[in-house]
């Protein structure tokens, strides 16, 4: 059994909610505003990479602002130690600094990462 | 400074039916204190109004959330049938990795829903801490983002706004479906609603394609393979829908109880400060009948 909507590298759930969007879609006017707030989907998310042995990387890798970079080093030359154990396992990327917190529409990201596949597929 | 001279009104409160005698003792100004005393009242007044409003939006969303959550609750059990029957159970491989996913949601302000879902996330990571995370919610992200940010491979925002749909739950299936990481078990946490008053964080399994083809009565359905990846991802799509729409319920239940506590203890604390205040006032009134009677009497002798 071959599904064209899996040779075009949508996901089953994918393929189940551009049916459901059609089939809300040519209901009558009254019933179809009803029905097309079932549909809707605003959420965002991200994507959380852990950064191995971040501590003293790259600049643009360092997600932090100025002060705490500032910050980060004088308390390193005071205590080397427990700094770089604290910053080092990446434990204070509170989420919202840099890569780990940024969010991104999740609809988007979905069609993008399955037309990526599909491409990926069909070369 | 500025702490100093809120403060004696604050203690003052406290100690009103304790030892209203000795007010005039502590405020030697009483005209001060009365302002100040009006001016608490007045806020807390207003934080009285704030709580009473946001108690009756909880209880109006409540209702709401609570039809969904029976409705949902058809599309997870009708998939679970499926499971009981074919008598599936965890795959129990050497070195699996497990996907736990957290259902919170965006918005505080309603008791301890959410750090019961972060606690219970801190004891299993205690114990066992070899599974990633995906969370639904900033507040769990917050939360668990400061104790276990290693573990976070997905995070969602943008929930809890509205009842959730099942739209929302594909979006987040496919996102975890689309993870490179092969998980071979899905654990999906969220409040389980036990009645208005009480809720519990609980676990729910999607099972993954291997342990729902080694179920014992799986051969009674007749499922082709190339299908079973598509059952397995409608039935993690289901138990999502599931999940966010009982932890949706729950957290408007959690939220109109605690907007309703917060609204009776504002009301405990206006009475309290109303009457201190008016013992105040009678005491600032005495006090200048006092003089005005002693420097009449004064004057009629001299």
């Amino acid at each position: 059994m071959a599904f064209a909507w899996k040779a075009a590298g949508l996901t089953y759930n994918r393929y189940l909610a551009v049916a459901a969007r059609v089939v809300r879609r040519s209901l009558k006017e009254d019933k179809r505003l009803q029905a097309e707030r079932r549909g809707e989907m605003d959420l965002r998310f991200a994507k959380w990479e852990v950064s191995r042995g971040l501590g003293w990387g790259r600049p643009e890798e360092r997600r932090c602002n100025l002060g705490e970079i500032v910050l980060r080093d004088i308390l390193f030359l005071l205590w080397p130690d427990r700094v770089s154990q604290r910053w080092q396992n990446g434990a204070d990327d509170g989420g919202q600094n840099g890569k780990q917190g940024e969010n991104k529409s999740l609809a988007s990201a979905n069609e993008a990462a399955m037309a990526e596949h599909a491409g990926g597929q069909g070369q | 400074m500025l702490s100093r001279a809120a403060h004696p009104a604050l203690r003052a409160g406290v100690a009103a039916a304790a030892r209203p005698a000795t007010l005039n003792v502590i405020h030697p100004a009483g005209y001060a204190t009365l302002r100040e005393i009006e001016g608490r009242l007045k806020s807390i007044r207003n934080i009285e109004k704030i709580t009473k409003t946001m108690k009756i939006v909880a209880s109006t969303k409540l209702t709401r959330a609570q039809r969904a959550m029976t409705e949902s609750r058809t599309y997870g059990q009708t998939s679970n049938t499926v499971f009981e029957q074919a008598e599936t159970k965890a795959a129990d491989v050497e070195g699996k990795k497990t996907l736990v996913v957290v259902c919170s949601s965006d918005k505080g302000l309603c008791g301890g829903i959410h750090s019961g879902l972060s606690r219970k996330t801190r004891k299993m990571s205690a114990e066992n801490s070899d599974f990633d995370l995906a969370i639904l919610g900033e507040k769990c992200k917050a939360q668990l983002g400061r104790s276990n940010s290693k573990q976070i491979v997905l995070s969602f925002a943008g929930i809890g706004k509205d009842v959730p749909t099942f739209a929302d739950a594909q979006a987040i299936a496919d996102q975890i479906s689309l993870l490179p990481t092969d998980y071979t078990s899905i654990q999906i946490m969220y409040n389980k609603f036990v009645n208005a008053q009480t809720y519990e964080p609980v676990i729910v399994e999607a099972f993954s394609e291997e342990a729902i083809a080694n179920s014992p009565n799986f051969a009674a359905f007749e499922i082709d393979d190339e299908v079973l990846t598509n059952l397995r991802e409608y039935a993690l799509a289901n138990a999502l829908y599931w999940a966010l729409a009982e932890g949706h319920a729950c957290e408007q239940s959690a939220r109109r109880n605690a907007m309703d506590n917060a609204s009776k203890n504002a009301g405990d604390m206006i009475n309290k400060f109303q009457i201190l205040f008016n013992r105040t006032r009678q005491a600032v009134i005495t006090g200048e009948l006092v003089e005005i009677i002693t420097g009449a009497a004064a004057s009629e002798e001299g």
